[in-house]
Parts: C-alpha cells; structure tokens; sequence
C-alpha cells in the first residue's frame, strides 16, 4: 500500500499520457480536463517548498542559533509576499497591489539578478583555476571562451572576433549541443518507459514498503 | 517619495549581495534571507493566483454551479490527491505523499516520450542531415569553393560537413566512453574533445557574458537611475 499502489497509479498515469499523445480524438476531448488536473495536483508540491523553508528556519530558532535572526527576516517575507500579492489578486487596484509590484520591482528582481550577477566573479576565478591546468583542453577552452567574451562585446577592428564568435556558436558549438540534446532525448526516453514500468522507484523516497 | 524610498532599498540590497565579494557580512546575510522568503512568497503568489484559482477553483465553481456533478467529483478528488502533499509535515504519514507524486511523475513520463522522442532527438538527426531542404553533406558548395575560393565559399564549403562530424564524433564519444580499441571510437576521441572544449568554452564565454549584462544592469540602476532621482531630490 505505501509503495505498490503509487507504483501501479504512475503505471496507470504514464499509460494514460503516452496513449493521449497519440489519439487526436482522446487529446481534443480530454488532454485540457487532465493536464489542469496532473497541475493542479502538482501546485500543492508548493506546499513542500514552503514547509521545507519553515521546518529549517523554526529548528533554527527553537535552537537559538545565532543567526536566528535572520530566520525571521526570511518568515517576514515569505508572510509579506505571499499576503500581500494574494490581497493585491483579490483588489487589483488597491495600496496591496501596489505593495505587491514595488516588492516584485524593487526587491526580488534586483535581489535576484545581483545573486547571478555575482556568479559571474565566482565563475572567473573557478575558470582561471580550470585554465591554470596546462593541457591543449585547457587552452582549447580557454581561447574558445575569450573569443565569445571579446566577440559578444566587438566593435571596430575587433569585429573579426564577432565573425568568429558566429563561427564557433554556429558550427562546433552547435554539433556539441545538438550531441548533448540526443542523448538527452534518448536517456528521457529511457528514464520515463523505466518510471512508468515501476524499474526506476527513486522519486518514491526511501522508507518503508 | 515611495520610488526614491524603494530604490534606496533596492540599492541597499544590491551593495549588501556585492558585499560578499569582500567577506560574508551580516548586510550579505540579511539579503540572502530576505530573497530566499520573498521568492518562497512569490512563488506561493503565483501559484495560487495563475494555478490553483483558474485551473481548480473556478472550474470548480462553474461545474457546481452547472450541477456538472461528475466534473466537480473530478476536481475534488485532484485537490483531496494533492492536499496529500501536506502529509510529508508528519514523519508516520509522509508515505502519503507518494500518491501525488506518482500521478504527477507517472503522467509526466508519459506525456513527455513522444515529445522528447521527437524534439531531442528525431528534429535534431533531421536538422544534422537537411537545413533548408538542402542536404547538409552538399558536394556542390565544395565544388564551387574549389571553383571560386573565398572566406564565403569556405564558410558555404565547411559548414555542413564540419557540422555533420562534431555531432557524430561527440555522439561517438558519449555512447562509447568506456576503453575501446576499436579504431573508430579511439580515433574520434581526440576530434570529439576539440569540439567539446570548444563548445564548452563558447559556453562558458556566453554564460560570463551574460552575468556580465545582469552586473551592468545592476550598476546602471545605481548610477543612472538612483543616483539622479537623489540629486533631483537633495537639488
């Protein structure tokens, strides 16, 4: 009961959204009813985010760690945000919808791209470490990559490293992406016919039978 | 007022992340926790707003109101399979939880063969043998390199076929990584790792490139955006 009969509904399920793929009749008439379905189940996994964040951050808490003070500035604004935007959906022109797009606007974006901005430091020094190692896959990297830096940002004479960016996005990167995309097809391929066949049970969790 | 107070701690929250740079620092800190509540909230938000009301709620409403009763069971029976989710809050029936997951892993897998099949691996063997209804091994373009020879005619000339042989190699090197003697898989190794370096590298060029754009962006905001709205507010 607490593994079997998951394994026999993603059995069922899987049959149910290979064959949908292949009859029009079946896809027209209730792909839409079911694929609302299968989300609106999926939505609720929000619900593992947000106990995920609460468990952590109350255990830091009731421990009185000593960042425990930052635990309540995440719990502020996830109560902020998630109040707040849901007041704004219900009254559209209300101070909460406004509340709700200045905190999209002027804390979560610049929050967001200034974390992925700083990778950008983190990712040179990770390639000068890389580069220090001195073999022709190194190098080959090496100038593969400075040539599409120098090249996204050419003007004038350095026009010639555009043309060359051109080359390498258009041939060899290309022919390595469109390898890489094959065996990603093939091995989804593989992994789906292996969950829906009950041979591959890791999304079920350990645990009991 | 509110855009200069709300720019200011835009601003504030943009040096705290940059911060880290120097040492891990109670500013760093406090934005990091700051970002990882409000994206959790935002992402309740849109959860609730663009899921659970319009594909659940407001079907819902609808079929009851038009005593679709076998609809309404339909919905009920999906929101009753994923409030199942809730139960992984209990370490005794936290195996209740699988049921959602299976039917969403198990639809999931199904639906996604075909298209999978299809866009990653049919379309990309299709656009490694014919672009633009032209056979990308076209003897014609090297023929008409040889006959008039240009960077152009070279670029027309190399293009297909170069192509045509990265993927191969590289799908050579995937498929048969473990040690092999066979000619053709030890002798595309070294070809097939040009190809990767390189690629990897363009990659790699590109990714930094465009954390570059994102910390340019983020340095035009301060410098042209808040930076005048102060001076115009301390003028």
């Amino acid at each position: 009961m607490k593994r079997q009969y998951p394994m026999i509904l993603t059995f069922v399920f899987g049959l149910i959204g290979f064959i949908l793929r292949f009859s029009p009749i079946l896809n027209e008439k209730y792909l839409n009813d079911l694929l609302s379905w299968t989300m609106a189940i999926a939505a609720f996994a929000v619900v593992i985010a947000v106990i995920s964040l609460v468990k952590h951050h109350a255990e830091k808490i009731r421990r009185k760690h000593k960042d425990m003070i930052y635990s309540f500035v995440t719990f502020i604004g996830l109560i902020v945000m998630a109040l707040v935007g849901i007041l704004g959906h219900y009254m559209p022109g209300s101070i909460w919808k406004s509340i709700f797009d200045n905190l999209y606007k002027y804390v979560r974006t610049p929050l967001d791209a200034t974390m992925f901005s700083l990778l950008a430091f983190y990712i040179s020094s990770a390639a000068y470490r890389a580069f220090r190692a001195r073999t022709w896959h190194a190098t080959a990297l090496l100038i593969s990559g400075f040539i599409v830096m120098i090249g996204r940002v050419a003007f004038g004479p350095l026009m010639i490293f555009a043309d060359i960016t051109n080359w390498i996005m258009l041939i060899p990167t290309t022919a390595v992406m469109r390898a890489i995309m094959i065996g990603v097809g093939l091995g989804i391929t593989a992994t789906s016919i292996k969950i829906i066949l009950g041979i591959e049970t890791s999304y079920l969790g350990g645990g009991e039978k | 007022m509110g855009t200069i107070l709300w720019s200011t701690f835009a601003v504030f929250l943009t040096l705290s992340i940059f911060s880290f740079l120097i040492k891990d620092n109670p500013f760093y800190k406090f934005a990091e926790h700051l970002f990882a509540g409000i994206s959790v909230g935002y992402l309740v938000v849109i959860t609730f707003t663009q899921i659970f009301i319009p594909r659940v709620w407001k079907p819902l409403m609808n079929s009851i109101d038009t005593g679709n009763i076998l609809r309404s069971a339909f919905l009920i029976i999906g929101v009753f399979i994923g409030l199942l989710y809730l139960s992984r809050a209990s370490n005794k029936y936290s195996w209740l939880s699988r049921y959602p997951i299976s039917i969403v892993v198990g639809f999931g897998s199904g639906f996604a063969i075909a298209p999978s099949l299809n866009a990653r691996v049919l379309k990309q063997l299709h656009s490694t043998v014919v672009e633009d209804g032209q056979s990308l091994l076209n003897i014609q373009k090297i023929i008409a390199f040889f006959r008039d020879p240009s960077f152009s005619s070279l670029y027309n000339a190399t293009y297909g076929p170069l192509l045509v042989i990265g993927v191969l190699v590289v799908l050579i090197y995937f498929f048969f990584s473990f040690k092999n003697d066979n000619p053709v898989i030890k002798y595309t190794r070294t070809p097939a790792l040009l190809y990767m370096m390189v690629g990897f590298g363009a990659a790699f060029g590109y990714t930094f490139m465009a954390r570059i754009s994102l910390f340019v962006d983020r340095m035009n905001f301060i410098l042209n955006r808040w930076w005048p709205l102060i001076q115009n507010k301390l003028m």
